[in-house]
């Protein structure tokens, strides 16, 4: 069984997500700022990290750099989960070590359920690079 | 001491013991010549002894010379230490840092500025070489050292180095700080007088840049958030439920869901406008199957077409090609003209999307059976915030704010294609966009 970490600061969403991700058969572990879930990362091993990027106190692309530096071979698949529609930003989370990133506002749960499989399974998910 | 007087003061009792032995040798030869007819050598030692006493005494004589080196042969006129002072006060009251290199780029000197920069003072800098005080790095962590800064030139007075994104500065105790930074190479022979570093606090700035967002696009990040939520539990509530919902209740609930999908578009549109605006609009080309994209397309706007009883068809054509696009740049064309298809066409109207290869395009047509457009309005129909009045009002909702034709056509504009609209008021539109096959995006750099 996947386990997956989700780092989320709008408990509604965080909320939304972590159930319907237990209910498609994940364990799933919440984070609702940078700090905690760059602990988290650290005290435990995760298979999939699902990132917002606008955290109170450290950023999801500063969790994300914090997490690479410390472990740079890390396999653990990173999908960013944003309403931030800014491509500079966005990239800058690919070149961080994203694999993916989800507009949120435009997936349904069950859409981005599918794209955390996709995901999983080694198959592109999300939305792709934009500065590609 | 100028030199002359140092070579005065330390030659003189010598040519004078040398001028004071010859005479005395030449005295005491002649006498011995003239009284004994001889030259009688005992004698010598008399000369040797007169210019040594001789020496002594003009070592004496010649003492005070030595106070007078000693304390400075050029007084410092009152008007030149002020200037040496208000040029002192004017460097430290500078707003940027300043350090000065010598030629073998250490330091000469470091203003108040440069010393909170640096987390150094001025008297521990001076004398060292820049490198080994503190570490400069560029944007991607590449150090950069004096040498890079201000390399070694016979241009004087050349700028030598202007960083254009903030550098970061390594200091004292691994301080670390963000600076903008210029070197300039100073115009003078002077061994001290080498360079001149000014130094920019840019750690505002840094803080700024570490999420640049402008107004936009945070408007549209907090809208987006409870947007969410909303369509989230929405569709949730509705699969955990349908089975337990009346057909009014369920009709009820996917109204809900499609004004909310709106709402989602609307705000898709402001952030694309944002960018076309800013010139910053990216588009990411890949190899996209153009049936698969078309296809699920259709499908994400069924549902709003049949809330309004509407009809929306997908005319299947021959094998259609993979094309270069952005697909989500597309996608969002396609939203944007089955949506405005679907608000202006009335209840049970049809809405018929095909497409087709012709001399080396791909051409896409969403042909509606909606209220038509007069042909006055054409025009007009592609610019910003335009929306068809008059005859249309009674049977348009008035949706929508207007942007997304401007927004389909800069896309297809950088896509390199053509869009265009055929209308009879009464019939219906067909809305088209032609897709260059052959064309290749040259991959842009996003803002």
């Amino acid at each position: 069984m996947a386990k997956i970490l989700l780092v989320e600061d709008e408990k509604f969403i965080a909320d939304l997500y972590s159930s319907q991700l237990q209910k498609a058969g994940f364990e799933i572990k919440v984070a609702n700022d940078g700090l905690t879930g760059l602990q988290m990362l650290s005290t435990e091993q995760f298979d999939l990290l699902l990132l917002d990027i606008m955290l109170p106190g450290m950023n999801g692309l500063e969790l994300l750099r914090d997490f690479k530096s410390k472990n740079p071979n890390s396999k653990m698949v990173v999908l960013l989960l944003t309403n931030l529609g800014q491509d500079a930003v966005i990239k800058e989370g690919f070149d961080l070590g994203a694999q993916g990133y989800l507009i949120k506002a435009s997936y349904t749960p069950d859409q981005v359920v599918q794209e955390v499989k996709n995901a999983l399974s080694g198959k592109s998910a999300g939305t792709p690079n934009p500065g590609q | 001491m100028p030199n002359f007087l140092k070579r005065f003061r330390s030659e003189l009792p010598w040519k004078l013991s040398a001028v004071v032995f010859i005479l005395s040798l030449a005295a005491t030869l002649l006498t011995s010549v003239i009284n004994f007819n001889i030259i009688y050598w005992p004698l010598l030692p008399i000369p040797i002894l007169v210019s040594l006493i001789g020496a002594f005494l003009i070592s004496i004589i010649l003492k005070p010379l030595d106070q007078l080196a000693v304390s400075p042969q050029i007084q410092p006129t009152p008007k030149l230490s002020a200037d040496t002072h208000r040029l002192e006060i004017i460097v430290s009251s500078l707003l940027d840092g300043i350090i000065v290199l010598n030629k073998q780029k250490g330091v000469v000197l470091a203003n108040k500025v440069a010393e909170k920069l640096t987390g150094y003072i001025a008297s521990q800098m001076v004398g060292h070489s820049l490198d080994t005080l503190i570490i400069l790095q560029d944007k991607e962590g590449n150090r950069i050292t004096s040498e890079q800064l201000c390399p070694a030139t016979s241009i004087p007075t050349s700028q030598l180095y202007s960083s254009k994104d903030p550098l970061t500065l390594i200091g004292n105790n691994r301080s670390t700080t963000h600076v903008r930074l210029n070197c300039s190479a100073i115009n003078s022979p002077e061994e001290d007088l080498g360079y001149i570093i000014s130094l920019e606090d840019a750690s505002s700035e840094k803080q700024l840049e570490a999420i640049q967002l402008d107004f936009v696009s945070m408007a549209s990040h907090e809208l987006r958030t409870p947007l969410t939520s909303i369509r989230g539990y929405m569709s949730v509530f509705i699969n955990e439920n349908k089975d337990k919902l009346t057909k009014e209740q369920t009709e009820q609930l996917q109204r809900i869901q499609v004004s909310s999908d709106q709402l989602a578009a609307i705000i898709d549109n402001l952030l694309s406008v944002s960018k076309v605006e800013r010139g910053a609009f990216a588009l990411t080309a890949q190899k996209t199957d153009w049936n698969q994209l078309l296809t699920k397309v259709v499908e994400d706007n069924k549902l709003q077409a049949s809330s309004k009883n509407i009809s929306l068809n997908l005319e299947s054509a021959e094998e259609l090609p993979q094309i270069s696009i952005d697909p989500v740049r597309i996608t969002e064309v396609l939203n944007n003209l089955i949506g405005n298809a679907i608000n202006y066409t009335k209840e049970g109207g049809r809405i018929d999307v095909s497409s087709k290869v012709d001399s080396g395009e791909l051409i896409t047509s969403v042909k509606d059976t909606g209220a038509g457009i007069p042909s006055e309005a054409i025009p007009h129909l592609f610019t910003k915030f335009f929306r068809v009045q008059g005859a249309l009002d009674s049977s348009s909702n008035s949706k929508g704010t207007g942007l997304g034709l401007y927004i389909s056509k800069s896309i297809i504009d950088l896509h390199k294609g053509r869009i265009w609209v055929e209308s009879e008021v009464g019939k219906g539109s067909t809305f088209s966009f032609a897709l260059p096959l052959s064309w290749h995006l040259p991959n842009y750099q996003p803002e």
